[in-house]
């Protein structure tokens, strides 16, 4: 009887690979996904200028620093006055909850006719999510620097910003 | 010992028994029927694997509903943007795909002309001229390999914009 079984369990294992040989010659499917983003171009508008207000120079050299929020701080023996602001810009136009990079120059130099003053640049935010219209506001402030009986006038420089999707 | 060696002869009587009757009773046995099949080695299964989608990446509109069409070559996975598309440069990928099956085993490659991409909001985009850069007659390798890339154009129209996906079902079988 052992051996009759054993017979009967052969048999059923070629009948086995028999099938596992047809489905082998089936055809194989997968699917592959396909991306794309479409992302509205961006506008960015400058609406106000950084500002250091009025500083009048020491003999010793200072900083003044206007923070992203636009709140000053008057360094060394300088004396600060005058309504100061942050670089305000507004990204508008863009594509709704996408993420913008910002990215300003990293300093930039004013000047004066043959003078000059050099201030350190710094973003609100390295980043802003582009709100339902597709937009947003970020600012730039910065530290500046005063030699010392730095030459009085009035000290005009342009600097670079950029918005660019991640 | 006695009784297996009687059950051997059971055995041995019916298989003679089998072989002397007509051969319509050869075609109902099913062990029998095993025999042709596998004095041929049968087929190794063919797979397929999806190794990159494709991905145009970041197209920039101008104006609303101006759009344009961006293409991936399958041969060099070049993205061309034409019509009123920025080319936000980004990193568009050619999709890529390995079969692996019976060596030297002539196949045959299946995918739809065109396919729809949506985003979240509905919107679609039409990925049409889907292509391959199979040559004709594709044949697996010495080692039961073959490794495709495929590309095609992606047709934009400018009236929505975001994240799109979509699907491309690719089908392999031995020809």
């Amino acid at each position: 009887m052992t051996s009759k079984i054993y017979s009967a369990v052969l048999a059923g294992t070629a009948v086995l690979a028999i099938t596992l040989g047809a489905t082998s010659a089936q055809a194989a499917s997968d699917t592959a996904e396909a991306r794309a983003r479409v992302l509205r171009a961006l506008t960015l508008t400058n609406n106000t200028a950084l500002d250091f207000g009025a500083v009048v120079a020491a003999a010793g050299a200072g900083t003044v620093q206007i923070s992203a929020a636009g709140a000053r701080t008057c360094g060394g023996s300088l004396t600060c006055s005058g309504t100061v602001s942050a670089a305000e810009f507004d990204i508008t136009g863009g594509t709704s909850g996408e993420i913008v990079s910002i990215n300003a120059d990293p300093s930039v130099t004013l000047t004066s006719g043959v003078n000059s003053m050099t201030a350190t640049l710094v973003e609100s935010a390295a980043t802003a999510t582009l709100d339902g219209t597709g937009a947003a506001t970020f600012t730039v402030g910065g530290t500046l620097s005063v030699a010392a009986s730095q030459a009085e006038g009035v000290y005009l420089g342009t600097f670079n910003v950029t918005a660019d999707y991640q | 010992m006695a009784n297996r060696c009687l059950t051997r002869h059971a055995v041995i009587a019916a298989a003679a028994l089998s072989a002397s009757a007509a051969s319509p009773a050869w075609a109902q046995c099913r062990l029998c029927a095993a025999a042709p099949a596998a004095a041929k080695p049968p087929a190794t299964a063919i797979a397929i694997s999806i190794e990159s989608s494709i991905d145009f990446s970041r197209l920039g509109l101008v104006t609303a509903n101006q759009g344009g069409t961006a293409t991936i070559d399958p041969a060099t996975g070049q993205r061309i943007v034409s019509g009123n598309l920025l080319d936000l440069t980004g990193l568009p990928v050619r999709g890529t795909v390995t079969i692996r099956g019976g060596r030297n085993e002539n196949v045959t490659v299946t995918m739809p002309a065109q396919v729809t991409l949506t985003n979240a909001g509905g919107g679609t985009l039409r990925l049409s001229a889907i292509s391959t850069d199979l040559k004709n007659n594709p044949r697996l390798d010495k080692d039961g390999l073959l490794q495709f890339s495929f590309g095609g154009r992606l047709e934009i129209d400018g009236s929505s914009d975001g994240d799109f996906r979509g699907r491309v079902p690719i089908t392999v079988d031995y020809r």
